[in-house]
């Protein structure tokens, strides 16, 4: 069974006889938490098809309406690397290190990472731990600091990781978390770059502040 | 674009994907799908999860509320449909054929190509896939391929091939095409 990170809404049934309300059951357990719009809706008659005309397609085109632009992915994400945000969990400390000099002289738009991912066959768990542990290891080379929580998922061809930031708010000083999901593909390069004035970073850097104002992630075939 | 009631507009598409002919239904509420609140993709329920199937106008019910509701609708053919009475080699070509369009995510994807470049005014920040039962199915697998489509709405979908086939049938799919339940 595979899983899909994007919002997902679900319907069935329950007493459809030609597909049972399990298989949605299983699925939305499956991917509870990828997406915190995802839904999954059961009712109790109408069968296989009605339901669906008579329930399912009104409250999808609800479901739809309410999704807020901020939960779905950007328009930039035709591109395989994409940052989308996740529940928040409880939090945890990270260090973010000032940029280096070579770092720094790259100007505006700094390049924090290159990662290039080998194409592997992601078959067996031993090289889905392999590859998610190698991408996790780029990725945290590339932020520069000590991400003490994060989580990992490799699901069929590909590797999301998930990593949490405690920080200060950078306009009302206030701790905040945020939460990040990074999907890796095989077969891709990433460059992950930050959008901020160096001085800055590196200002928030000795105050030991995450307040980055944006990440960015290009990505090409490799 | 043909008008089929107040509000609801139609145009039928075709193009044809590695060889193989397929028909694109464009419905939107205006005469132009640019205008659109956004796009879903949906493939036409019916089959069997192991053959492809064809737009028909049953199919219709399913398309008219969100084009009611605002979007525009691109209902796309699946490879690998099965005509009636199919033979036993017609149907062994129709499982290859949806086999090789990746359980109809080919499909999905050409569809989608065509509308963007047709339409290029669509909201690409929301398109959808949605389908009821097997085309639940597709539009999932088309979701977690394409990272076009950006949420996605799946009725009855059958999540479980493995599961829901008896053993018989599996071994019937087996041996009717060697090496397609591993594929499954």
């Amino acid at each position: 069974m595979f899983v899909v990170q994007i919002p997902v809404f679900l319907f069935h049934a329950a007493d459809d006889k030609r597909i049972p309300p399990e298989h949605t059951g299983r699925f939305f357990f499956r991917n509870f938490g990828l997406h915190p719009a995802t839904r999954r809706v059961l009712v109790a008659s109408g069968g296989h098809y009605r339901a669906m005309i008579d329930q399912g397609i009104p409250k999808a085109i609800e479901w739809l309406s309410t999704l807020p632009k901020t939960v779905l992915p950007k328009h930039t994400i035709e591109l395989p690397g994409v940052w989308t945000d996740v529940p928040p969990s409880p939090p945890e400390m990270a260090r973010i290190s000032p940029l280096s000099k070579r770092q720094a002289k790259t100007g505006r738009h700094l390049v924090l990472s290159r990662i290039r991912l080998p194409k592997l066959d992601l078959s067996t768990a031993a090289a889905r731990h392999t590859f998610a542990n190698a991408a996790k290891a780029s990725l945290l080379r590339g932020v520069g600091g000590t991400l003490v929580k994060e989580r990992i998922h490799a699901p069929g061809d590909q590797v999301l990781i998930d990593f949490v930031f405690r920080a200060k708010d950078s306009r009302t000083g206030q701790p905040e978390t945020t939460i990040k999901r990074m999907v890796f593909i095989p077969g891709w390069s990433y460059a992950l770059s930050v959008v901020t004035p160096t001085a800055r970073y590196n200002e928030l850097a000795q105050q030991n502040w995450a307040s980055i104002d944006s990440f960015h992630v290009k990505a090409t075939k490799n | 674009m043909q008008r089929l009631e107040a509000g609801v507009f139609f145009r039928e598409h075709r193009l044809t994907r590695s060889g193989h002919s397929m028909r694109v239904w464009i419905y939107a509420p205006t005469t132009n799908p640019n205008k659109a609140k956004g796009l879903v993709l949906i493939a036409p329920a019916g089959s069997d999860c192991l053959t492809g199937n064809r737009l028909g106008k049953d199919s219709r019910p399913e398309h008219l509320p969100y084009v009611r509701a605002g979007y525009a609708v691109a209902a796309y053919d699946l490879d690998g449909a099965l005509p009636n009475k199919a033979t036993h080699s017609q149907r062994l070509a129709a499982m290859r054929a949806f086999r090789d369009a990746g359980a109809g995510v080919k499909n999905a994807r050409a569809a989608l190509d065509y509308v963007l470049k047709t339409y290029p005014g669509i909201d690409r920040d929301h398109i959808f896939a949605s389908g009821h039962s097997s085309a639940g199915t597709v539009a999932l697998l088309s979701a977690a391929r394409d990272l076009r489509i950006k949420a996605v709405v799946a009725f009855a979908p059958a999540t479980d091939l493995r599961a829901w086939l008896s053993k018989a049938e599996l071994a019937d799919v087996e041996k009717t095409l060697p090496g397609y339940g591993k594929w499954m």
